[in-house]
């Protein structure tokens, strides 16, 4: 049952272990979490502005957030209605890329051999 | 596998066979990650002409209204926005059968059942409350709609050259906004129905199974112990979700990924992973997949959407930051690990996690690695969530908070949802930006992911083995899954492109929310769960111990935030309110 690298433990004190993480999970989820809340300078506004706007906290990626495609609806139609000069590719966007893509290319080109 | 080559993300090979094409897991991830796109597009694609028209139609009907003047943004302007970012190319049957197929376990306070299950009575009872709250909601915003007309109408009426009229007209449009927003939220309460997501849950783990099973077999594995580990795999990954689906959980910020560790860890530190369910420990199979799908969302017009300023804060930061703390890491913190190293540099520097899996896979690093990139930036990220707004509210300008607030924070807090939730705590426009930049920083993943690989081939494993490194070596050695993420990359960024430039719009309605949304996102956070359950399940307490001894990950990652912190913060501000000011006034 036990996988080669874990370390020497009985059955019984594994699962009494496993057990009470367990528990000690769901506590904190809807008990010693909510209490600390109050406590956390600046969290209560937080929680009430995820809340309000539906976020989740623990998303990874932009796909994930609603707020990145309203961000982008929003800000795409403004430069084209508002700023069509800035938008799209010109020189100075494209020397942004170009800039990113040399320093990617001469550090890691250049960084020292062995730098430890 | 992680056991069998010790433990790295990606296995190393040393020489080019075809076959590999159809044995190895990096080819296999290719093609699996190829199929379940093309799925999307097959499903979705077909719709292009159909959603083409419906914006061609709302253009027409809402573009005049929307640029009859550049004094403030009118009724017009916003809904066209919003009538646009409803076309979906997953609005539709198919779209709508794979969500619910897809769907991970439902958020839930209190009671675990809810997460699974809500019966009829409970959800009617839930429906009832959300109408209540939205009635009142919608009437308001009705009324603001009607004030923000007359309002509107009154500083057209003058010509757009009264500047107090303007005033008044923005100012009512922007309590419309508000009250849209609230009803649009509470609208969306509305629809509460009842479910029962076990079925569900059987029939995706069972699919799953039988969809990794089959690369598997062709490589040389046992399909039926596979399918049965699996099911110890698939059950750990329903709970990590089904906890990260927790109110207080999604608060504080502690996802998937962090739950997946958490409860693999646990079982394999405690009781043990069960030998028969080590077949399906694949970390590396499922993490490439994913990766595969991840690629699509990786769209490079995106990166255009906030114009020169979001680039230099996005693009010119981002790589500088890596660089700088990847050298201190070796030079001065002296990180025994470049694998590890790196991994905490992407981490820290691009993304967070997303960031942090492509690293690790891209440079070959050990599973406890990633391990504890993903747990640093699990940490710094709740504590940025909570500290960056409260810091820029107390100390920066009022005219400044929203736009270089935003742009700070996206650049530097890592993952999307707590930037998104810091952002809103500032304002609508803050969250836009602070999205913004961190959706353009998403983008960069590809070409991080490209560099590392290419570093790592050419330069430290070169060190590492003592041998020239030639152009075919690069070949043996370069893990081919980067070839599949890449080049899904540049296929989708070139259809988006292609379907905007037909009409502005649909690049967003077909690709990001037809083939990502309504079919590679569906799968993707699933097989990266999958992949994070595989390496808690294959780690040891004692090895994740060793690389925290001195706290040198803790030193590098403190040194190279503060770093970011710094730079992202001039950069920003020279970028919009020095070299930009007027596409900053835009904003």
């Amino acid at each position: 049952m036990q996988n080669e690298n874990n370390p020497v433990m009985s059955k019984k004190k594994g699962w009494t272990i496993l057990i009470i993480s367990l528990f000690m999970v769901y506590l904190f989820g809807v008990s010693i979490g909510p209490w600390l809340q109050q406590y956390i300078y600046g969290m209560e506004e937080i929680v009430a502005v995820m809340e309000a706007n539906d976020i989740d906290g623990g998303a990874y990626y932009y796909t994930e957030i609603e707020g990145a495609a309203d961000g982008y609806a929003y800000l795409d139609q403004s430069m084209r209605f508002f700023a069509p000069e800035h938008y799209g590719l010109t020189l100075p966007f494209i020397s942004g890329i170009i800039i990113c893509l040399l320093i990617l290319y001469s550090g890691f080109r250049f960084l020292p051999r062995s730098c430890d | 596998m992680a056991e069998e080559n010790g433990g790295q993300i990606v296995q190393d090979v040393g020489k080019w066979e075809w076959s590999e094409m159809w044995k190895k897991e990096d080819w296999w991830a290719v093609w699996l990650g190829f199929f379940i796109l093309l799925m999307g597009v097959v499903i979705y694609f077909p719709q292009a002409g159909k959603l083409n028209k419906e914006l061609m139609e709302i253009e027409a009907k809402y573009a005049t209204d929307a640029q009859k003047t550049d004094k403030f943004r009118t009724i017009g302007w916003y809904q066209l926005s919003d009538k646009k970012k409803s076309v979906k190319a997953n609005n539709n049957s198919i779209g709508k059968w794979l969500a619910n197929y897809s769907k991970k376990p439902h958020g839930w306070s209190s009671n675990p059942l809810d997460a699974f299950f809500m019966g009829e009575a409970k959800a009617t009872a839930k429906k009832e409350r959300a109408v209540a709250k939205y009635e009142p909601l919608k009437a308001a915003a009705a009324a603001a709609l009607a004030t923000a007309q007359a309002a509107e109408a009154k500083a057209e009426a003058a010509g757009f050259a009264n500047e107090q009229l303007n005033e008044e007209a923005k100012t009512a449009i922007a309590d419309w906004r508000n009250a849209n927003l609230k009803a649009s939220k509470a609208k969306s309460k509305t629809k509460a129905k009842p479910y029962n997501q076990i079925g569900w849950l059987i029939l995706l783990g069972a699919s799953f199974a039988v969809f990794f099973g089959i690369g598997m077999k062709a490589m040389g594995k046992s399909f039926t112990k596979f399918l049965i580990a699996f099911i110890f795999i698939w059950l750990i990954s329903v709970l990590a979700y089904f906890a990260s689906a927790q109110a207080t959980m999604k608060t504080y910020g502690i996802g998937y990924a962090f739950w997946a560790i958490f409860f693999g860890m646990l079982i394999s530190n405690t009781v043990g992973t069960p030998k028969w369910a080590m077949p399906a420990v694949q970390t590396e199979y499922y993490i490439k997949t994913g990766l595969v799908l991840l690629g699509a969302s990786i769209l490079f017009e995106k990166i255009i959407t906030i114009g020169t300023a979001g680039i230099f804060v996005a693009w010119v930061v981002t790589p500088t930051v890596w660089l700088v703390t990847y050298y201190v890491g070796q030079k001065y913190i002296k990180i025994p690990s470049k694998r590890l190293n790196a991994t905490i540099c992407s981490d820290m520097s691009v993304c967070g996690v997303s960031a942090a899996i492509a690293t690790a896979a891209a440079c070959k690093a050990k599973k406890e690695e990633l391990t504890l990139s993903v747990g640093l930036s699990l940490v710094f990220t709740a504590i940025m969530m909570i500290v960056m707004p409260i810091v820029i509210k107390a100390t920066f300008p009022v005219d400044k908070q929203l736009i270089l607030g935003g742009a700070w924070m996206g650049g530097t807090i890592d993952a999307t949802g707590a930037v998104a939730a810091a952002g809103a705590f500032l304002g609508e426009k803050a969250l836009y930006v602070a999205a913004t930049i961190k959706m353009i920083q998403n983008v960069l993943i590809g070409v991080m992911a490209f560099g590392v690989a290419i570093y790592f081939t050419t330069r430290v494993e070169a060190e590492e083995t003592g041998k020239k490194v030639g152009p075919m070596e690069i070949w043996y050695r370069f893990p081919k899954f980067v070839i599949g993420f890449i080049l899904t990359s540049i296929v989708f960024s070139l259809l988006y492109t292609n379907f905007n430039d037909q009409v502005a719009g649909l690049g967003p309605a077909m690709i990001d929310q037809g083939v990502v949304k309504g079919m590679g996102d569906l799968f993707r956070k699933w097989f990266f769960t999958l992949s994070f359950v595989s390496i808690g399940l294959a780690t040891n307490f004692r090895e994740l111990k060793e690389h925290l001894v001195g706290g040198k990950p803790f030193i590098l990652y403190i040194f190279g935030q503060s770093f970011n912190l710094c730079l992202t913060l001039i950069v920003a501000y020279i970028m919009f309110y020095v070299v930009f000011p007027e596409l900053t006034a835009t904003i």
